[in-house]
């Protein structure tokens, strides 16, 4: 999986939740750097990624992920094993 | 002091807090109690940021007795100056000589309301808490409550003076508590009910998935049969109270532990609400149902007072409330909770809602009203509305909508509204959506007619 195509990923799943189909994400962004992005919706962005990859974080991947970078890089590292 | 038992008998190695920012054992608090904080008659702030260097600075105002007031960073700037502001003016008054804390809640005219808790208060409180639930430590009791919110002080409490392992949800994922519950094997469930619904409606409490818990406790909205009920599955071992008290009555002034027959499907439930009753009050209080209109006792539904030493000495910067709030019968103080009641031969105290318009949204209590006079200013219309939407079926409120009359002078630009409320009030009070109303709907006396707003706004957004 490469990276361009994880963040591809989670950026429809964003929209989808966010229900934003024009929403961009970079890198850096965190919980609240959207409108409608705050902790509510980032725990239904979270247990979706989980449904769409397949897997499932434990507590502690979970407090490590801040931005989106570290999700794409989570996800992948949880795929990878 | 309140913590001084830990010191004598607990394993220093074991774990006394685990945080995601990293695990600190008894050892390593005990050790910082002896870094000098500020001066000892002054009151120190706590941020609401549940860091760990918060829980160090806490932890040493409960060990040495040092009175604190927890700001929470949902408050505004405004709101934190007027909190700071107000707590100056006391820090030379009499009510610093057995402070324990101050915590501020909404007021209704959007002034914060300072509600201060003696240690004595607290001490016995605590005592409460521990007779009911008999801690050990091997206990590991899981922390969800904000510092600004009381029911933290006795998780806190409850942990460290029994030498058991309080595990800190970080703030922003409160929803996954059930999953943080079964991966720490959390012995000890503390939170607000709706953590049940939503967690529920995620599909993170699924039967037998918490059969580790062995007690829960639910205080700071109405428990529904039906949260009650999805707990009592995920978590078949766990004895479930539901908790009632207001901050100004230091914490809980009575509980009810729910036999786990009432939570069967084929439980008689004629003459019982929809939620669990709260029960019996503790040992050191008085509770009866008044008429508030005549303020007279009455054996049908009315206004839940309570009497007791754990009482507030009065609020701090609405001294007006404490008029309206108290009364003095039959040689005691009493405090008028706003709360609806019944009473029941066999439970106990029934709550049956909010005589006036507070609402409790993400574990917060709010006055609509506060609401109200933000949208007021914001949006320069006279007419406004601030109601619960979405709610869901058991009670659970989801969110917030205001609502604003259009008027020829009023600002239209609901974008422009919702900024201006971001600056006044706290983000947990401010509105997911602004609509405009060409007519706000009126009662008889004029008023805004909530239940019609409220039924506009499901139309509207359903």
């Amino acid at each position: 999986m490469t990276r361009a195509n994880t963040l591809l990923q989670i950026s429809g799943l964003f929209k989808e939740i966010l229900n934003n189909p024009n929403l961009t994400l970079n890198l850096d962004m965190q919980t609240g750097d959207l409108p409608g992005w705050d902790s509510f919706t980032n725990v239904e962005i979270l247990l979706k990624c989980e449904e769409h990859f397949s897997i499932q974080f434990k507590s502690k991947e979970i407090d490590s992920i801040r931005t989106i970078s570290d999700l794409a890089s989570m996800i992948e590292a949880k795929k990878a094993n | 002091m309140f913590l001084n038992a830990g010191e004598k008998h607990f394993d220093q190695n074991r774990i006394a807090l685990n945080h995601s920012e990293g695990r600190l054992t008894y050892s390593d608090l005990f050790r910082i109690v002896t870094i000098p904080i500020n001066d000892l008659p002054s009151v120190e702030f706590v941020g609401g940021e549940r860091s760990i260097a918060e829980y160090l600075r806490l932890f040493a105002c409960l060990f040495l007795g040092k009175p604190y007031c927890p700001l929470n960073p949902k408050f505004g700037p405004e709101r934190i100056f007027a909190i700071q502001e107000l707590i100056s003016s006391v820090e030379s008054s009499e009510l610093m000589a057995d402070l324990a804390y101050i915590i501020f809640t909404s007021g209704t005219t959007g002034t914060p309301k300072g509600v201060p808790i003696t240690k004595k208060q607290l001490t016995n409180r605590a005592s409460t808490f521990l007779q009911i639930l008999r801690p050990c430590a091997d206990d590991r009791i899981m922390q969800l409550a904000d510092f600004s919110f009381d029911l933290s002080i006795i998780e806190m409490v409850v942990a460290w003076s029994s030498g058991a392992s309080l595990y800190s949800i970080p703030a922003d994922k409160i929803l996954l508590a059930a999953r943080y519950a079964k991966e720490y094997e959390i012995t000890i469930w503390f939170s607000v009910p709706s953590v049940i619904s939503m967690s529920h409606k995620l599909g993170l409490l699924k039967p037998g998935s918490l059969p580790k818990i062995k007690a829960a406790f639910f205080g700071g909205e109405a428990l529904t049969f039906e949260a009650a009920r999805i707990f009592q599955l995920a978590a078949p071992n766990a004895k479930i109270f539901n908790f009632y008290g207001p901050t100004e009555a230091t914490i809980s002034v009575a509980h009810f532990e729910i036999p786990p027959d009432m939570l069967h499907t084929d439980f008689d439930s004629r003459g019982l609400p929809s939620v669990i009753p709260i029960g019996l009050p503790h040992s050191d209080v008085k509770m009866q149902i008044i008429n508030p209109q005549t303020m007279l006792a009455t054996d049908g539904i009315g206004e839940l007072c309570v009497s007791t030493e754990q009482l507030t000495s009065g609020y701090i910067g609405a001294p007006e409330l404490n008029t309206s709030q108290f009364f003095e019968q039959d040689g005691g103080r009493w405090y008028r909770t706003g709360d609806l009641a019944s009473w029941d031969e066999r439970y106990g105290y029934l709550y049956l809602g909010r005589i006036d318009r507070q609402i409790k949204f993400k574990g917060y209590r709010i006055e609509l009203q506060d609401i109200e006079s933000a949208l007021r200013a914001a949006s320069k219309s006279d007419l406004v509305c601030a109601v619960p939407h979405p709610v869901l079926e058991d009670g659970t409120i989801e969110g917030l909508v205001g609502v604003v009359g259009r008027s020829s002078s009023c600002n239209e630009n609901t974008d422009q509204i919702l900024g201006s409320l971001t600056s006044i009030l706290p983000s947990y009070m401010v509105p997911a959506k602004v609509l405009m109303i060409d007519e706000m709907p009126l009662s008889i006396n004029g008023k805004v007619d909530f239940k019609a707003v409220q039924n506009w706004v499901n139309e509207q957004l359903t």
